[in-house]
């Protein structure tokens, strides 16, 4: 093995690692480790200065070896690899120190946090010293794309993808495609029709060439990798096999069950009914009381499930705007009746739509605002001498007055949840969650759309609550990415991977049973396992668990791992 | 016990001049910038809050219209453009309509017709009474004296039964009304000095930013009013007008002096509300043109028939005193007690049921 020479570079990331760690110090220090011939500091590591940085000092004082301590290596490792490559270097023969997650952002305290990120530097560069050349591998990719879900997303990006005329299978859950904006009657903020949008597209997809549809069918196991994907689906019984290179995941969400907000007593009260039903009446054209009479007095109540740690914390995004839509069609369609706006924080952010809550204040709409946290409106039945069906009281924000409003039609502005089945959807495709069961994207500004695992995207609602433009744009973005994948021809695949020493092998099995990606089989003629070097993730979980030690994690191995421990260890003061 | 909210009420207040106060998202930048708000009193938002539920009980409640003199900060610095500053002007006028027992006040504000036709109707029967009295017109001394006695009938007519039944009822909603405090006697006492203090200075209004000039001249055209009014009603200053001796003359020239300053500065006002410069000139309902302007014609009559009569031109004296008296009888009438004038005492008034308010226990 040739002589390591290290170059160790200590980044700021502006002040968020050199506000709590001693990051110049650090680079002086280091300097005097083995094999370290050059160290320095630097403001941004991952501009471009930063990266020539590193090249230059490669070339000039004929650096074989790269240590960064900066940020975590799931935003920037690429980056640097990418960079060692650019001055003739192997991309492996590179560590990432995460002085920022692991040392700055966690502590209080600048010399613990200054110790702990040398500890991490000194580990980076020992284990380095012990790193071999990888090789890229690549692997054909399949130009089909299987798209779970037929809204408005699924429906966008399959028409994307086809019209490149590569072949889209989009499966559809329920009978028919659409989705939610097929209930819809305008869309905001511009009042269009929204039949006017889903039908074309829906018209497009099922005339399609390139996109077959399967509806009724459901997805439970998606197996293999980036760009060769395999299911198997069983629309009307027939068990069918699809194979494809990519994966989107567009399978929306689903309105909150309001009853369980029990001071608006849905469910119990008659005329309190749900942002959906009352779309439903809207498309219908007319708008009745259970009693068929013509509403004088409506409220439309806000964030009923939102914004309270009670039920969902989060913002669903869409209701506040589709409330002043509400309003203002209610206005065209009764324009004597009275309309009460009681809202919490009116988030009307996004084009036009700031426009139409302006517009939506001057057509005489009351709002009254109400304390979501600790006092939602309550609302009951009216006496007779109330001439209303039901009264809203609550104590008015704005003005700290306890008020009553009278409704004969109150509309609860539903939340939006993850569906029911998001959790056997993430599994089948090998994905993951937040803690509100909407599927987490690779990095929620850099890759919004991506998720970590390879070839899989999540588009949508599924990812979090959003409206019909930036579902669109999500849905084109992702079929963007993937038609720039099927144009490639081939992708990267893992080289970290796990190899079997069959000459130590005992054939115990043992790591195919903990193998969470059905890579390893077991070879009977040799008596050994075989890792299937394309479905492995090089996870590590078989190397760790073999009893003989003869399964190797590439860029992980025992001695690696012994030696960053060693190096972790080593400027421990006693 | 919660109050329910009116959507209707709206229609009535815009009659009033209220701009559509939807515009205002309740940012409290008007609030902010004003001077003369503090924990108890934040306005004008609360108010505009009070006017957006259709809360007319608060509303009528509320002294803040009479606590804001209108620098025009509010609306300046207003984001949605929603008139802050005009809204609690035209809170005035609606306060003063409830104020007033009779509804004529309402009456005036909502209908400008009626408004104008009053005018025309006090006019005419001041004329028809001028000439069709006892007194010979012919004597001009005695249309001085008919003059003299009408002036005294109109101000302590319209004192007993307008003026002082409306600063009862002010008292009323605001304090007796207010179910969330409870005043105590000495607090009566203790504010009434707060309510001279302010009756005379008028000082809040240097609270306001750039203001020392309209402080000043709201000052000047207030007290020469009051001097005015005493001299003309109480002691028949026109008589100087007559004599040579040094009491006349020391007469002669404070007559000059109080009406001469009361002409320009009312002629001021009239020059800005013309204008619309400032924020606080940019709108204006009848009874915004019609106080100055009666002021103005008010003091330049008075001047010009004092002049008249000191220099022994006693027909034109006459002729210019009875248009005096016409257009006194319709300030005395119609301004005085139904619109603007009366926030000579609604203001200082004001300040002092605040001065209660605030040092009232709240009542749970």
């Amino acid at each position: 093995m040739e002589n390591p020479r290290l170059g160790v570079y200590v980044c700021w990331c502006g002040t968020n690692i050199a506000k709590m760690v001693d990051v110049e110090n650090i680079a002086k220090e280091i300097q005097d480790l083995p094999n370290v011939v050059i160290s320095k500091d630097y403001k941004y590591m991952c501009s471009d200065p930063g990266q020539d940085l590193i090249v230059q000092d490669i070339k000039e004082h004929k650096l074989n070896r790269v240590v960064v301590a900066a940020c975590s290596p799931r935003m920037h490792e690429i980056t640097f690899r990418k960079a060692l490559e650019n001055a003739g270097l192997n991309p492996y023969m590179f560590e990432m120190a995460n002085i920022r997650e692991q040392a700055s952002w966690v502590h209080t305290d600048r010399d613990e946090a200054t110790r702990k990120a040398k500890d991490l530097i000194a580990a980076a560069i020992s284990k380095v010293q012990w790193h071999e050349s990888l090789e890229r591998r690549t692997v054909e990719v399949n130009p089909a794309t299987l798209i779970i879900g037929g809204g408005i997303s699924g429906i966008s990006a399959a028409l994307e993808i086809a019209n490149a005329d590569k072949q889209v299978y989009l499966v559809e859950k329920s009978d028919s495609l659409g989705g939610h904006v097929s209930h819809i009657d305008l869309t905001y903020p511009f009042l269009n029709s929204a039949r006017q949008i889903i039908d074309h597209k829906v018209k497009s997809v099922l005339n399609h060439q390139k996109i077959s549809v399967f509806l009724n069918t459901e997805v439970t196991e998606v197996v293999g990798y980036v760009g060769n994907f395999e299911t198997i689906i069983i629309p009307d019984g027939k068990e069918t096999e699809l194979k494809f290179g990519s994966v989107i995941v567009a399978t929306g969400l689903k309105p909150y069950d309001v009853s369980k907000v029990a001071s608006y007593g849905y469910g119990k009260l008659n005329n309190v009914i749900t942002s959906i039903e009352f779309e439903k009446k809207l498309k219908s054209g007319t708008i009745l009381t259970v009693e068929g009479k013509e509403p004088k007095n409506i409220a439309i109540i806000h964030c009923v499930g939102s914004r309270n740690e009670e039920y969902h914390s989060y913002c669903s995004r869409t209701c506040c705007v589709t409330a002043l839509k509400y309003a203002n069609q209610i206005r065209s369609a009764l324009p004597k009746s009275h309309i009460y706006d009681i809202y919490a924080d009116m988030m009307s952010f996004g084009k036009g739509c700031e426009e139409l809550y302006t517009l939506t204040s001057r057509k005489n709409v009351m709002f009254l605002s109400f304390d979501q946290k600790n006092k939602l409106p309550k609302i009951k039945e009216a006496s007779l001498g109330d001439e209303c069906n039901l009264l809203i009281e609550f104590e008015e924000k704005l003005s700290g007055e306890l008020i009553e409003v009278p409704a004969d039609m109150v509309i609860l502005m539903v939340a939006m949840e993850a569906n029911d089945d998001a959790k056997e959807i993430a599994h089948a495709v090998g994905i993951s969650m937040c803690s509100n069961n909407f599927y987490i994207e690779k990095h929620p500004k850099l890759d919004p759309v991506a998720t970590t695992t390879d070839g899989v995207y999540v588009v949508g609602t599924c990812q979090a609550p959003k409206d019909i433009p930036d579902s669109i744009s999500q849905a084109n973005a992702a079929a963007a990415r993937i038609l720039a994948t099927i144009l490639a021809g081939t992708v990267n695949v893992e080289v970290t991977t796990a190899v079997v020493n069959e000459d130590i092998c005992c054939g115990c099995q043992t790591c195919i049973n903990v193998c969470p990606y059905t890579a390893i089989s077991y070879d009977e003629e040799k008596n050994v396992a075989v890792v299937n070097e394309i479905l492995c993730k090089g996870c590590g979980t078989c190397g760790s668990t073999c009893p003989t030690g003869a399964i190797k994690s590439k860029h992980f191995t025992d001695q690696q791992i012994l030696s960053q421990i060693e190096g972790l260890m080593s400027l421990q003061e006693v | 016990m919660s109050q329910r909210v009116n959507p209707e009420l709206k229609e009535d207040l815009l009659k009033y001049g209220v701009k559509d106060w939807n515009d205002c998202f309740h940012c409290g930048t008007c609030t902010a910038t004003c001077n003369l708000t503090d924990e108890s009193f934040a306005f004008p938002r609360k108010e505009i809050k009070y006017l957006q539920m259709g809360l007319k009980n608060k509303v009528a409640q509320s002294v803040e219209p009479w606590l804001c003199y209108y620098c025009g900060d509010c609306s300046e610095q207003c984001l949605r453009e929603a008139e802050p500053g005009e809204l609690m002007m035209s809170l005035r006028r609606y306060l003063m309509s409830l104020y007033d027992w009779t509804g004529i006040s309402g009456l005036f504000y909502r209908n400008k017709l009626v408004y104008i036709l009053s005018f025309f109707i006090v006019g005419i029967a001041i004329m028809l009474v001028a000439f069709s009295t006892k007194y010979d017109i012919n004597e001009w001394k005695s249309t001085f004296e008919f003059g003299h006695l009408l002036e005294q009938l109109f101000v302590a007519g319209v004192a007993l039964f307008i003026i002082l039944p409306s600063v009862f009822r002010m008292y009323w909603f605001a304090i007796v009304k207010d179910k969330t405090i409870k005043v105590s006697f000495i607090a009566y006492i203790t504010s009434l000095w707060e309510l001279f203090l302010h009756s005379v200075t008028q000082k809040n209004i240097l609270k306001c930013s750039n203001s020392t000039f309209t402080w000043f001249r709201h000052w000047i055209v207030a007290v020469s009013y009051i001097v005015m009014l005493v001299m003309v009603v109480v002691f028949d200053w026109f008589q100087f007008a007559d004599g040579s001796g040094a009491g006349a003359i020391i007469g002669q020239i404070i007559a000059y002096l109080v009406f001469g300053l009361l002409t320009i500065f009312s002629g001021i006002m009239i020059i800005k509300r013309i204008s619309k410069k400032e924020e606080q000139y940019k709108f204006s309902e009848l009874s915004d043109w019609f106080f100055p302007i009666w002021l103005f014609l008010l003091a330049l009559t008075a001047t010009l028939s004092f002049l008249t009569r000191q220099l022994g031109i006693v027909n034109v004296a006459q002729l210019i005193f009875i248009l005096h008296i016409i257009i006194i009888a319709q300030w005395a009438l119609l301004i005085v007690p139904f619109t603007k004038w009366a926030h000579i005492l609604y203001r200082p008034f004001g300040i002092y049921f605040a001065c209660l308010k605030k040092s009232s226990k709240p009542v749970k």
